[in-house]
């Protein structure tokens, strides 16, 4: 096990449809390589995400009403000189080489065209919305940080809820995983993203340190709401925001570890070996004879519970054997 | 995502009447185990005058020591003085059988009730068309059923039906938690239960969850008939007389977690090899992982302690009962209180 980890990685990434993943220390998202691992024993493929679909279960009742039952990713593989459509699944891992790639999560990635005053395309793109874990259905949080807009950089901070509506209490929550009724809500900051100083950010944050809340013309910060399709105007000639709509991405795990057979079939060693100790008795036999008297003893060790059964049958077969002289006892 | 839900419902009405009939079971055999009133004095004589005659041909030493049989002539005494006194005990009851028959009704309610369960299990099944196990509800009615099973056919063996009150009530009570606590809607499996191990690593979880219930049930019943043992019976435990001698149960608690501690150790392994199927690792300590793992290390330290001299029995029972109380808490606890990969309590 210490030896697996020592030589294999774990990787993570996450992928939005449409996008391909090579096989390298920079494409990952996070790594986490054994002490003794070494990058050029990374395999050479690449794997592209061509689609990713999921279902919810919108006919049980009560407490399994959405629950998940599909999530099937479809994936184009490049890997020596081949190309080979998978299909991922959480119990169905791709294996390329010594590397596997496990489906462990899923969500939503909107599609924003950021324009400044003029038009000009500022960003354009998906964003990875993370699904948050005390949100219901899939109530997704993201970042869009704009770092070419004019005048100012432009950094929103958006909550998408796949299918929105008001719960009892009259909030605003999503009510189910899947793109029934989808919403964006996003609160809009101006000024200095802070990229330009050299310390990574998450991607999933925003650094307002250095930013100022984007205000309409009475002071109050601005709230965007948005469905696909729909496009919002910034106050202060800022430009706008579209949504153009909705992908889905998938987060896999890419691991190695070299040793896993062998501990396979170590541990099953051991539980033959278990099994052996518990329910094989170790018994040890004596006979003694004493002029005309014979005696039979056994000792187990431990418990035993047929140990004096199996000295009778020794005295049986001796008794046997006494009477009997041409004939041969059973057994041994 | 097609659930027939009449058969689910039909399930949910099987668990309120086999809970009826386990719930008279119960009862009847808490009439055979604590009724009965003239109580064991007379027992008791009988019990010294056997032992005075069987001492003098059949020497066997304790467990503790490993056992030595010498036999020093052809015709031996089959069985134990204490075995057979137990037994004898327990078949001799001064007031004509009556007792008996209670536990022979006990047993038979318990089978009636054991056919509605093993029903209500079914039509959960074929409500979803997958096996029984999905959720804790799932989860714990197959157990319940099993360990139900486990003990019925125990009884074909050895006399356990003292054991009857405490099975009947402990299945009582796991079935009340099922129909309210754990309850859940008969549905289709999330993704990462979509597999054909399902089909391998829960049901040797379930079969060790019942065998280890079984053990832990009786290593309780040794602990209180050695305390009986050692000195004159509190007027509250005497019906510990109809019981066995507490190295009898000590035998068939042992031997039943014996076999429980192979079986949660294939359980363990199982659930490796699915986790490295599903999330890409075949040990990640996870909470339940660990928790399997500390149940683990503790029937292991049973089992070893057993072998070891110096450990009594009854400390030896204590960790059996240590072991079965984390089984419990990695069940019933861990599935719904630690969010963990492995919570698909469906509660």
């Amino acid at each position: 096990m210490a030896i697996g980890s020592l030589f294999g990685y774990s990787g993570q990434r996450v992928l939005v449809e449409g996008d391909t993943f090579a096989n390298s220390l920079v494409a990952y998202d996070s790594f986490e390589p054994g002490t003794y691992f070494d990058a050029d024993r990374l395999d050479d493929f690449r794997i592209r995400l061509n689609s990713f679909e999921s279902s919810f279960d919108d006919q049980a009742t009560g407490n399994q009403f959405g629950q998940p039952r599909t999530f099937e990713a479809d994936i184009t593989e490049f890997y020596e000189g081949q190309e080979i459509r998978h299909r991922l699944e959480v119990n169905q891992p791709i294996r390329i080489g010594g590397t596997g790639i496990y489906l462990t999560g899923n969500g939503y990635a909107p599609v924003f065209t950021v324009k400044d005053a003029q038009g000009t395309v500022t960003f354009s793109g998906p964003v990875v919305f993370l699904p948050q874990p005390e949100a219901s259905g899939y109530g997704s949080r993201g970042v869009l940080t704009v770092p070419d807009a004019q005048p100012d950089q432009l950094g929103f901070v958006g909550f998408l809820l796949p299918t929105a509506g008001l719960n009892d209490d009259g909030e605003l929550i999503s009510r189910f995983a899947e793109l029934h009724n989808p919403y964006v809500v996003m609160s809009a900051y101006r000024g200095d993203l802070g990229l330009d100083t050299g310390v990574p950010q998450s991607v999933y944050d925003l650094d307002a340190d250095n930013m100022t809340a984007v205000t309409d013309a009475a002071g109050n910060p601005i709230t965007l709401e948005l469905t696909p399709g729909e496009t919002v105007q910034l106050p202060d000639g800022l430009g706008s925001v579209t949504l153009e709509g909705i992908d889905r991405f998938m987060a896999v795990d890419i691991r190695h570890d070299p040793t896993q057979g062998l501990m396979l079939v170590f541990s099953i060693l051991l539980m033959v070996g278990l099994g052996l100790s518990l329910f094989v008795p170790r018994r040890r036999m004596w006979v003694r004879t004493n002029g005309g008297e014979v005696e039979v003893a056994a000792l187990a060790r431990g418990e035993d519970p047929r140990v004096e059964h199996a000295a009778r049958e020794l005295a049986a077969e001796l008794h046997h054997g006494a009477r009997n002289p041409e004939r041969p006892a059973k057994g041994h | 995502m097609d659930v027939n839900i009449e058969l689910a419902t039909w399930s949910n009405l099987l668990i309120y009447s086999a809970m009826a009939v386990y719930a008279i079971a119960f009862i009847t055999y808490a009439f055979d185990l604590f009724g009965g009133r003239t109580l064991k004095s007379a027992v008791r004589q009988r019990q010294s005058a056997q032992e005075l005659a069987a001492s003098s041909r059949v020497r066997r030493t304790t467990r503790r020591t490993g056992s030595v049989a010498v036999l020093e002539d052809d015709d031996p005494r089959s069985g134990s003085p204490a075995d057979r006194h137990g037994e004898e005990a327990g078949n001799a009851d001064p007031s004509t059988g009556r007792s008996r028959r209670l536990a022979r009704v006990g047993t038979s309610l318990t089978t009636l009730a054991l056919v509605l369960h093993a029903a209500a299990v079914a039509t959960r099944a074929l409500s979803v068309m997958r096996g029984p196990w999905g959720n804790m509800m799932e989860y714990a009615l197959t157990t319940s059923a099993l360990a139900v099973i486990l003990y019925l056919a125990a009884l074909k063996y050895r006399d356990l039906r003292y054991l009857g009150t405490f099975v009947s009530g402990a299945v009582l009570v796991t079935l009340g938690l099922c129909i309210t606590v754990f309850y859940t809607p008969a549905a289709q499996l999330v993704p990462a239960l979509q597999n054909y191990w399902i089909y391998i690593h829960v049901p040797i979880a379930i079969l060790s969850t019942a065998l280890l219930s079984i053990s832990a049930a009786l290593a309780a019943f040794q602990i209180i008939k050695a305390a009986t043992e050692q000195r004159t019976t509190p007027r509250w435990l005497r019906f510990m007389d109809r019981v066995p001698s507490s190295e009898n149960i000590e035998q068939v608690s042992y031997r039943i977690a014996a076999v429980g501690f192979i079986t949660w150790t294939f359980t363990l392994i199982a659930g490796a090899i699915w986790a490295e199927l599903a999330w890409g690792r075949y040990w990640g300590w996870d909470t339940k992982e660990i928790w399997t793992f500390v149940v683990w290390v503790v029937y292991a330290a049973y089992l070893h302690a057993r072998a070891t001299r110096g450990w009594g029995p009854t400390r030896v029972a204590v960790l059996n009962l240590t072991g079965f109380a984390s089984v419990v808490f990695n069940f019933a606890v861990v599935n719904i209180y630690f969010s963990g990969l492995h919570s698909y309590s469906g509660v």
